[in-house]
């Protein structure tokens, strides 16, 4: 009940905004794939009319087409877009220590103080993300090497029944392992901010904390992963009845569904720091 | 429809499953049908190419290493030992083997065994020889062999060659590319096995005679084919079924060999092979054998799937692919139109395998895009849609040093050049004839050539010839380019231009340049004017530019060549139009969609 009644209280004014500078900075990160992706096509397909006559040759022809022209272009901007995800990825971590900053010192949700818990925030996290990254990537590595030797195993006796199940299997343990994973992170991230100062303690604590209130974090993720999923296909339903928009209003489609996925997040993230708080009265703070 | 048997086999093998070996003694009547005088004797001794690793099919396959696995064991070699040969009615022959390889001269090869022959076999005259040989199976990687219990004897027993017209053998090595090639005969095989073993093989069952030894002999006969493969394994699960074919007054046979875990694949398999065999049945003539076998092998012996024997075929499934992803299907109808283009319509696979892979690789995605949606026929997935036929186009784009299609197979750079054009190029060369010939005309030629041909075979020039007879067309022109020679096709619009007439400004001078980059084909040429008026021209000319110019009162708004697309053997379709102000709302939403998945992709990435 605790998860509920955080995650419902988590819908609120200050959660939309903390999530609208996330959502700046993502936009802000992509314009580069969108300015590129623009003239790399420009460039590739010129004047001619290869994608109004998509129909009549195939999509799949179409895109090998344009593979093949703009195999160059697009190798460099596939590794300009690999280069800008590296860097999204570790500003990301400056990100959630401004918005767990806001959340957990009360302050004021303005751009400024966002900025400065990030700032604060971010040597502390940073060293948390490569803790976390350190601990898991053999966790991961060994998981990963179990299943490709008995992958071998299972396709030299041609029981393919036995190797689905075990995708299943090694598929579930992934997104459990995965799962775990973020919410350790999370909550070790809380607790640096909450006051524990060494990065290994902090992770412990956020291990301790999910070991202890596993089933309440299992209700919150499934709380916030339900509407978060749903958001694919309906952006893609969207996206369908979308043909003939303009492509303005169809940017602005996309924005919206992209702000409210981190919307949700941040609702996580706020839902989160109730969680904890409400737990240990002394660090309360937050809102 | 066709030719005198050339041959009889009748072959009584023995399989020991434990040893991996099978024993065995051919009885073989060869009727030398030319004007020529045979001195020697040439058999094929397929079996030898897995003999060890300096043969010349481990050569060219680069597979010289493969005596060491992955995992550190040895792989199984395998071979055949030819160890006695008498003339029935003559005297012993085994001394005067010999190995000789006519394609490479590698002398590690032993595929092809030459007998000289005491008495030569006049004009007319026949031979009858008794041979007794010894297999030893090879770990399956490529069509024959065993894994654990499973086996796959194909081009398993010594196969006299063809002998020619001009008094010379057609008696190939094995090659890494390569197939078969042999006349037609009659085949009797009795197979002695432990009785647990489910059998299939090529032609009908005659018999089962049980042993007191927990053996059974099962005998199958077939006349009028040119190979002879059986399968055995315990564990088959057996299904059969009669399919009623249009134009024929009895139903056909179909036995489905399956993998007991591909359950899921039992009506995938019988429902495509029944819609091939009635497509092809009503297109060319009908199923002319009274049995089809189709043989599922399991997951590690999937190297002796997707190939063709004389009414077997072996296909191939795999579970853990969506039913979206039609291979099944798609090895099955493939495999199936084998059964006319290589097992009716005999062309030499050896030294023009277009005229089965390529005529067969086209019925394919004919038969797809009957059978599923066109551009949906091999992948249909929500997000992911592929036509059969657009996957032949994409390997005819990864040719990047075209050669003469109509080449021995040995010849071809390797590989992936091989199968790009004995496959893939032809197949769109073929479907690029329909469209300049049209479908049903096409059609018409390849029903003529099959009844001309059946039971015989034809070569590139009898497949011209009819193809001429029946469009009443000279496409020399056509074959020279992209069969017999090394030219790609590239039609492009290089530039459009309107301008307003000086002595008359509501009208325009319209200019566009056509040019042929490479190649020559006849094509459509649609231009649109900005009134919304539509002009088609046929651009037949062999230049190698075409200015067309006009005046009108609307100026151009675009140009398409192929605008129906029937010229799939086009290299670039981006060049094939032009508008004069492209409208950059298709390039833009479509950019948006994946600035968008970008997007998407890096909130993933926020934790």
């Amino acid at each position: 009940m605790k998860a509920i009644h955080a995650f419902l209280h988590s819908f609120r004014g200050r959660t939309a905004r903390v999530s609208l500078y996330a959502w700046m900075a993502n936009l802000f990160f992509s314009l580069l794939a969108y300015l590129g992706l623009n003239r790399l096509l420009a460039c590739t397909l010129g004047d001619s009319l290869l994608l109004e006559n998509s129909q009549l040759y195939g999509s799949f022809s179409v895109w090998m087409e344009m593979i093949r022209h703009g195999e160059a272009g697009m190798r460099l901007l596939l590794f300009e877009l690999g280069l800008l995800a590296l860097v999204f990825g570790l500003f990301s971590v400056f990100l959630s220590g401004g918005i767990y900053g806001c959340f957990i010192s009360g302050k004021s949700t303005g751009l400024r103080d966002f900025l400065r818990q990030g700032w604060n925030a971010f040597p502390g996290f940073i060293k948390l993300f490569f803790t976390c990254w350190l601990v898991w990537i053999p966790a991961l590595a060994v998981c990963l090497v179990g299943f490709l030797l008995l992958a071998g195993v299972l396709r030299d006796s041609g029981n393919e029944t036995a190797f689905r199940w075990l995708a299943v299997v090694w598929g579930g343990l992934t997104l459990l392992l995965a799962g775990y994973s973020l919410a350790v992170y999370d909550f070790a991230r809380i607790q640096r901010l909450g006051g524990v100062k060494k990065t290994w303690e902090s992770f412990r604590a956020g291990m301790g904390f999910v070991s202890r209130h596993a089933g309440a974090i299992l209700l919150l993720y499934i709380l916030f992963l339900v509407p978060f999923l749903l958001l694919f296909p309906l952006t893609s339903v969207l996206d369908s009845f979308t043909t003939s928009l303009p492509l303005i209003p169809l940017l602005l489609v996309f924005q919206v569904a992209i702000w409210l996925r981190y919307f949700l997040k941040t609702v996580l993230m706020h839902a989160e720091t109730r969680l904890v708080f409400s737990q240990s009265p002394v660090a309360s703070g937050g809102s | 429809m066709g030719a005198e048997p050339v041959v009889e086999y009748a072959i009584d093998a023995r399989l020991l499953p434990v040893n991996r070996r099978l024993e065995a003694t051919q009885v073989m009547t060869w009727r030398n049908g030319t004007q020529a005088q045979a001195n020697t004797l040439r058999f094929h001794l397929y079996y030898n190419a897995f003999r060890g690793p300096d043969t010349t099919f481990m050569r060219e396959n680069g597979l010289r290493r493969f005596r060491i696995r992955e995992d550190g064991e040895m792989h199984r070699y395998g071979g055949i030992d030819v160890l006695e040969v008498r003339r029935i009615g003559g005297g012993n022959l085994t001394s005067r083997i010999a190995f000789i390889a006519p394609d490479d001269g590698n002398t590690q090869d032993r595929t092809v065994m030459e007998i000289p022959l005491e008495k030569p076999v006049p004009p007319g005259g026949q031979v009858r020889l008794r041979i007794r040989f010894r297999l030893n199976i090879p770990e399956i990687f490529a069509r024959t062999g065993s894994w654990r219990d499973f086996f796959f004897l194909g081009q398993w027993f010594p196969k006299i060659g063809v002998f020619q017209a001009d008094g010379t053998w057609h008696c190939h090595q094995f090659h890494a590319h390569s197939e078969f090639f042999a006349d037609f005969g009659t085949y009797r095989v009795a197979v002695t096995l432990p009785a647990e073993f489910v059998v299939g093989a090529t032609g009908n069952p005659v018999s089962a005679v049980p042993h007191p030894d927990g053996t059974v002999t099962r005998t199958f006969a077939q006349d009028r084919i040119h190979d002879f493969a059986w399968t055995a394994w315990p564990r088959f699960s057996r299904h059969q079924r009669n399919v009623e074919v249009p134009g024929r007054d009895r139903p056909v046979k179909v036995v489905l060999l399956l993998d007991p875990r591909h359950g899921d694949a039992k009506e995938r398999y019988f429902n495509s092979l029944v819609f091939a065999m009635r497509f092809l049945s009503a297109k060319l003539f009908p199923y002319p054998y009274d049995r089809i076998t189709l043989v599922d092998p399991p997951l590690p012996a999937m190297g002796s799937g997707g190939m063709e024997y004389p009414t077997l075929i072996t296909v191939g499934h795999f579970s853990l692919l969506p039913q979206g992803i039609h291979a099944t299907e798609m090895t099955t109808i493939h495999e199936f139109g084998h059964q006319y283009w290589y097992g009716l319509i005999a062309s030499d696979e050896f030294r023009e395998a277009w005229l089965d892979e390529g005529v067969t690789t086209f019925f394919e995605s004919e038969i797809m895009d009957a059978y599923f949606k066109e551009k949906h026929s091999l992948v249909d997935l929500p997000l992911i849609r592929i036509g059969d036929g657009e996957i032949h186009r994409v390997g005819l784009n990864r040719i990047t040093l075209v050669e003469r299609v109509n080449q021995p197979a040995w010849h071809f750079l390797s590989g992936a050049n091989y199968s790009n054009h004995v496959y893939n190029r032809a197949a769109v060369f073929i479907d690029t004839l329909k469209g300049y010939l049209g479908k049903e005309k096409l059609y018409d030629f390849f029903a003529q050539y099959a009844r001309r041909y059946a039971w015989r075979h034809p070569g590139t020039a009898d497949f011209m010839a009819t193809l001429k007879d029946v469009s009443r067309q000279d496409l020399q022109w056509a074959f020279d380019q992209f069969i017999n020679g090394t030219s790609r096709l590239d039609l492009a619009v290089d530039s459009l231009s309107s301008r307003r007439r000086n002595d008359d400004p509501e009208r325009y001078c319209n200019e566009v340049l056509l040019v042929r980059r490479e190649g020559y084909f006849p094509a459509e040429v649609l231009i649109r004017l900005r009134n919304g008026r539509e002009v088609r021209h046929l651009w037949k000319d062999r230049g190698r530019w075409k200015r067309l110019q006009f005046t009108h009162e609307s100026p151009l708004q675009s140009v398409t060549i192929d605008p129906d697309f029937l010229i799939p053997l086009d290299h670039d379709l981006i060049n094939n139009s032009k508008a004069v102000q492209p409208s950059p709302r298709k390039h833009r939403r479509l950019a948006a969609r994946l600035g968008f998945l970008f997007q998407t992709l890096l909130g993933m990435l926020f934790m």
